[in-house]
C-alpha cells in the first residue's frame, strides 16, 4: 500500500502510535427503534463533524451552534476563539483583535468576514469593527472558519483565513425563546426571538439583542473608560416559492456607543506630549440583503444576491465616518458533468463614503469624500481525477478595484483519500488585500520625539500619505498540506503545516520635515509598500469522544515569523532584533461533560506565548497567559435552561492586547462571571 | 540530596525547563498527558453511527407512510427501497430483509428515473445530490417516498430531509410533494417532524 510518508506523518504527530491503524468499517445492524427513541438520541460522535470536512481541500474547522452554547462566550469574537489556530484578543473589555496565522490587530486586515455572504469587511481601516458586529448567538446554524487564502472563493482580504457565519433557516428558529444573563463584566445581557410562518411555503423571525458591559481595567487597578452598551433589532424572511427555488430577505438595524481615552501625541502640550481625551465611539446603521437560489433540474444552480448596508461611526475627538455599500454577486454552478464541477460567478461593490473630522481633532483626511469601487470575476473548477479517491481544484480570481488596480488570485489544491477514513490534502495559492482608506487618505499624528542635544525642538511624526501616493495591494503566497484521519466513530485529529510569504506589505519611511518655529519640527511619514515578511506553522486539533458523556477537544497552534529588511541599516536592523511578533505558542483544552438529569459541566483552559506587539501606535511585551472558563448548566425541562459561567478565572485582570491605528490607552480584562436564563415557548 | 537528583534528572528535559518557567504551562502539558494516556479507552466504545441511525428513521418512515393501493401488486409484496448510487455506503444497506406491515424490505441500486418509478422509497445520498436532481424530480407525481440527509432536501423537491439539529437526527417533511404523489403521511409522523411545509412541486 502506498501509504508509508502517510504513516510517517502521522506518527509524527504522536497519537497513530497510540491508536493504532483504522479498522475497517464492518457492516452494521440496524437498531429498532421508534420515531420518538431517534429523534431524542444524542448523536455524539467525531465522524459527524468531521464527515463533510474530509472531502474539503483547506485548513476548515466548522463551530456548530452546540460549540457555540456549550463555550460560555456571549459575544460573536470571543466565540470565534473555538477554531483552531484562530487568535482573539480583547482589547479591554469592548474591543478585539482577530486573526489567523499571525497579523492581528484591533483591525486585522488579512481576514475575510462573511455574514450569511454580506462581508463586513470595512474599508477605512481595513478590518472589522467587532464592537458593531455582534448578533444574537442563538440564531447561528455554524460558523466555517477556513486558515489560509482562497481568495478564489472568498474575494479579496480572503489572505490568512475567512470567516463564514451561516445564521439558521427561518424555519428552523420557529416560536420564542428569550435568553438573559446578568453578571460582573458583561452585566446584562438580553435575546428575544419569535419566528412565525409565512402561508404556507414561508417563515419568518424577528430578533433583538441587547447588552451592557462594564469597563475593563486601567493599569492601576481601577475600571478604565471603556464601557459598552448596544442594541439591535432584525429580522429574516425564507419563502420557498417552488421545488429549488429558495428567496431569502433578511434586515437588521443596531448602534453600539462605547467609550475609549485617546493617547494622541501632540508637540505642542509639555513634555509627556500627551494630554488624554476621553471618548465616546458612536457606531449606528442596519443593512438589508436579499437572495436568491435556484437549483434547476440538470443539477445546476444560481445564485443571486444584494446588499445595502449603511453605517455612521463618530468617534468623539477623532472621525466622522458616513458609509453606505451596495453589493451585486451572482454564482452559477454548472450541471455536473463527467469529472468537472465548475463554478462562475461576478461580483460588483460600490462603497460610497464621507469622513469628516470635528474641528481640533487629530484625525483627519486628506480627501473627505470617496468612492470605492470594486469588481471581479471567478473561475473554479474541482475535477475528480480518480472518483472518490483523488481530486484536485483549480480556481483564480480577477478583480479590480479604484484604489490599486487589478489583481490576479489564483489556488491550486488537492485532495487524496486514500481510504473513507484518511485524506491528505495540499494547496498552493496567492491572495491580495486592498488598501484602506486611512492608509490612503488619513492625517495621524504617531509619536512625538523629546528634545536632544542634536534637536533642540521636539519632532511630532505625523503619518500623512502625502499627495495619495501610488497605492498598492499586498500580496501572500501560501503553501499548505494538510492530514486528516478518524479512528472510528469517537476520535479524529487534524493536521496542518502552511507557509506564508508576504510581499509588498505596507512600511512607514520619513518623509518631508519641516520647522514650525519656535514649536516643533514636524516630521511626516508616508507609505511605501516594500516590506516582505514570512509567517509558518503547523496547526493541530482533535476531536475525541472519550466516553458516550464526555467529549475533548485540543488544539495547539505553532508559528514562527521573519521580516526582510529593505537593504538599508535600519530596517535590516529592525528585521534582525528577533523580536517575537506573534504568540508562538497556542493551545486550548475544551472538555465537555453530560451530566445526569440533564446537567452540563464544561471547561475551557486556553495559553498563549509571550509576545512582542508593534504597531503604528503601540509597542508593548505582552505576556504569556493560562485562562480557564468554567460553565455549568442545567436543563430544568424543555422550557427552561439555568447556566453559570466563569470567565478568566486564573487571573484578576491582565493585559491582552492593544489598540493599533487609533491610540487608545492600555485597558486589561478582568475575571468574570454571569448567570443566564434561556426560555423557550 | 538524592531525592533531588532523581527530582531534577528523571523529569522529561524539556517539560523540566518548563516547569520551573511557567507553571502554568507544565498544568497544561500534564493534562495533555493524562489525555493521551485514556484515549485509547475512548477507542473502545462504538455508540450507534450516523449511517446506523439513518437507516433506523428510513424503517421508521416506511412504517409511517401509506402507500396507494396499486403501488402492491399483493398485499404481502415488498417493499422496495432503492438507493441513486451505490447502497453499500448509505444507510439502507443495513435493512434488507427486515419485515414492516406484512412487506419485506427489498435494497436495490438505481441509477435511472426510469428504474426510480418501480420503487417504494427512493434515498438520494448527500454527496451526489445535485446530480440526481433530475430524477427526484422526475418521480415526484409517482408514489416515491423520497428521503436525503443533503442540505435543504426539502428546498429542491424532496419529500423528507434529514437534518442534524441540536445534536440531534431530525426530519422534516415537504407535505405539497408527498400529497402530489398521493402518499400519506401518518400523524405520528407529521407530529413528531421538526418542520413540516407545504410548498408545491413544480
Amino acid at each position: 500500500m502506498p501509504d508509508s510518508p502517510l504513516r510517517q506523518l502521522s506518527l509524527a504527530c504522536g497519537l497513530l502510535a497510540l491508536c493504532g491503524p483504522a479498522r475497517p468499517e464492518a457492516p452494521q445492524a440496524v437498531p429498532d427503534m421508534s420515531l420518538e427513541e431517534l429523534i431524542n438520541t444524542e448523536v455524539v460522535s467525531a465522524s459527524r463533524k468531521s464527515e463533510n470536512l474530509q472531502q474539503v481541500a483547506a485548513a476548515v474547522f466548522v463551530i456548530t451552534q452546540e460549540d457555540i452554547a456549550r463555550s460560555g462566550a456571549r459575544n460573536l469574537p470571543d466565540v470565534l476563539a473555538l477554531a483552531p489556530g484562530i487568535e482573539v484578543a480583547r482589547i479591554g473589555n469592548n474591543r478585539w483583535a482577530v486573526s489567523a496565522r499571525g497579523g492581528n490587530g484591533r483591525f486585522a486586515n488579512k481576514l475575510q468576514v462573511l455574514k450569511d455572504g454580506r462581508s463586513i469587511y470595512s474599508p477605512l481601516f481595513s478590518g472589522v469593527f467587532w464592537e458593531a458586529e455582534d448578533m444574537p448567538l442563538e440564531d447561528i446554524e455554524r460558523i466555517e472558519v477556513i486558515r489560509g487564502p482562497n481568495a478564489a472563493m472568498w474575494g479579496s482580504n480572503a489572505v490568512n483565513g475567512t470567516i463564514n457565519i451561516i445564521t439558521r433557516k427561518a424555519r428552523d428558529t420557529q416560536g420564542a425563546l428569550v435568553a438573559a444573563s446578568a453578571g460582573s463584566e458583561d452585566r446584562r445581557n438580553v435575546v428575544a426571538r419569535y419566528g412565525m410562518p409565512l402561508g404556507d411555503s414561508g417563515h419568518m423571525r424577528v430578533y433583538a439583542k441587547s447588552y451592557d458591559r462594564r469597563a475593563g481595567f486601567a493599569t492601576d487597578g481601577s475600571r478604565a473608560s471603556d464601557t459598552g452598551d448596544s442594541g439591535m433589532a432584525g429580522f429574516r424572511a425564507d419563502w420557498l416559492l417552488s421545488s429549488g427555488n429558495r428567496l431569502s430577505l433578511h434586515g437588521e438595524a443596531y448602534r453600539d456607543h462605547n467609550g475609549d481615552t485617546y493617547r494622541f501625541p501632540d508637540a505642542r502640550l509639555p513634555p509627556a506630549y500627551v494630554s488624554p481625551l476621553d471618548s465616546t465611539m458612536r457606531l449606528s446603521g442596519g443593512h438589508l440583503q436579499g437572495r436568491y437560489e435556484s437549483l434547476r433540474d440538470d443539477g445546476s444552480e444560481i445564485v443571486f444576491q444584494s446588499y445595502l448596508v449603511q453605517r455612521t461611526l463618530d468617534a468623539e475627538h477623532a472621525l466622522r465616518e458616513e458609509r453606505k455599500t451596495l453589493d451585486l454577486d451572482f454564482q452559477y454552478r454548472l450541471a455536473p458533468s463527467g469529472s468537472h464541477d465548475l463554478m462562475l460567478g461576478a461580483d460588483y461593490r460600490d462603497s460610497r463614503d464621507t469622513v469628516g473630522s470635528p474641528a481640533g481633532s487629530y484625525v483627519t483626511f486628506t480627501i473627505p469624500s470617496r468612492d470605492i469601487r470594486l469588481a471581479s470575476a471567478f473561475a473554479n473548477d474541482d475535477i475528480t481525477l480518480v472518483p472518490e479517491r483523488f481530486r484536485v481544484t483549480l480556481g483564480a480570481r480577477l478583480e479590480y478595484n479604484n484604489l490599486s488596480g487589478t489583481n490576479l488570485q489564483p489556488t491550486a489544491r488537492f485532495l487524496w483519500t486514500p481510504d473513507a477514513s484518511r485524506t491528505v490534502w495540499g494547496a498552493l495559492s496567492r491572495a491580495t488585500r486592498t488598501p484602506s482608506r486611512a492608509e490612503s487618505d488619513v492625517s495621524i499624528p504617531l509619536a512625538v520625539v523629546p528634545p536632544s542635544l542634536a534637536n533642540p525642538l521636539p519632532t511630532w511624526i505625523v503619518y500623512q500619505n502625502a499627495g495619495g501616493g501610488t497605492l498598492k495591494s499586498e500580496k501572500a503566497d501560501a503553501l499548505e498540506l494538510g492530514y486528516r484521519h478518524r479512528f472510528g466513530q469517537n476520535l479524529s485529529v487534524d493536521a496542518t503545516a502552511f507557509t506564508h510569504r508576504y510581499s509588498d506589505g505596507r512600511i512607514l519611511v520619513l518623509g518631508q520635515r519641516s520647522v514650525v518655529f519656535p514649536f516643533y519640527v514636524l516630521q511626516q511619514e508616508n507609505t511605501v509598500y516594500a516590506a516582505r515578511s514570512r509567517v509558518s506553522g503547523i496547526e493541530l486539533a482533535a476531536f475525541a469522544q472519550m466516553t458516550p458523556t464526555w467529549r475533548l477537544q485540543p488544539s495547539y497552534t505553532w508559528m514562527t515569523s521573519r521580516e526582510y529588511g529593505l537593504g538599508d541599516a535600519a530596517s535590516e536592523a529592525a528585521a534582525q532584533s528577533g523580536m517575537r511578533k506573534l504568540p508562538r505558542h497556542q493551545l486550548s483544552l475544551r472538555s465537555q461533560h453530560n451530566l445526569p438529569q440533564a446537567q452540563q459541566l464544561d471547561f475551557w483552559l486556553k495559553y498563549k506565548s509571550s509576545f512582542h506587539l508593534d504597531s503604528t501606535t503601540a509597542s508593548a511585551d505582552v505576556p504569556g497567559r493560562t485562562d480557564l472558563d468554567v460553565r455549568y448548566a442545567w436543563k430544568l425541562n424543555r422550557a427552561l435552561e439555568i447556566s453559570l459561567v466563569g470567565q478568566n478565572l486564573l487571573h484578576r485582570r491582565a493585559i491582552q492586547y492593544l489598540s493599533d491605528q487609533l491610540p487608545s490607552v492600555a485597558v486589561e480584562t478582568g475575571r468574570g462571571a454571569y448567570l443566564r436564563a434561556e426560555c423557550r415557548f | 540530596m538524592t531525592t533531588a537528583w532523581t527530582a531534577r534528572h528523571w523529569t522529561w528535559p524539556f517539560c523540566g525547563s518548563v516547569c520551573a518557567r511557567r507553571p502554568s504551562l507544565c498544568l497544561l502539558l500534564a493534562a495533555a498527558a493524562v489525555w493521551l494516556c485514556v484515549l485509547p479507552k475512548a477507542l473502545g466504545q462504538q455508540p450507534l453511527s450516523d449511517v446506523q441511525m439513518k437507516a433506523a428513521f428510513v424503517l421508521n418512515f416506511i412504517r409511517y407512510t401509506e402507500w396507494p393501493e396499486r403501488s402492491f401488486a399483493a398485499p404481502d409484496a415488498p417493499v422496495v427501497a432503492c438507493v441513486l448510487g451505490d447502497p453499500s455506503a448509505t444507510a439502507l444497506a443495513g435493512i434488507a430483509g427486515r419485515s414492516i406491515r406484512g412487506h419485506a424490505v427489498q435494497v436495490r441500486a438505481v441509477l435511472s428515473a426510469d428504474e426510480a418509478h418501480a420503487c417504494h422509497v427512493l434515498f438520494v445520498p448527500d454527496i451526489d445530490m445535485r446530480r440526481f436532481v433530475g430524477i427526484l424530480r422526475a418521480v415526484q407525481n409517482s408514489p416515491v417516498l423520497t428521503v436525503s440527509d443533503a442540505e435543504g432536501f426539502i428546498d429542491a423537491g424532496g419529500m423528507i430531509g434529514l437534518v442534524h439539529f441540536d445534536h440531534r437526527l431530525q426530519f422534516e417533511i415537504n407535505l405539497g410533494v408527498m400529497q402530489q404523489a398521493q402518499l400519506k403521511a401518518s400523524s405520528q409522523l407529521l407530529r413528531l417532524a421538526r418542520n413540516v411545509i407545504e410548498a408545491r412541486p413544480r
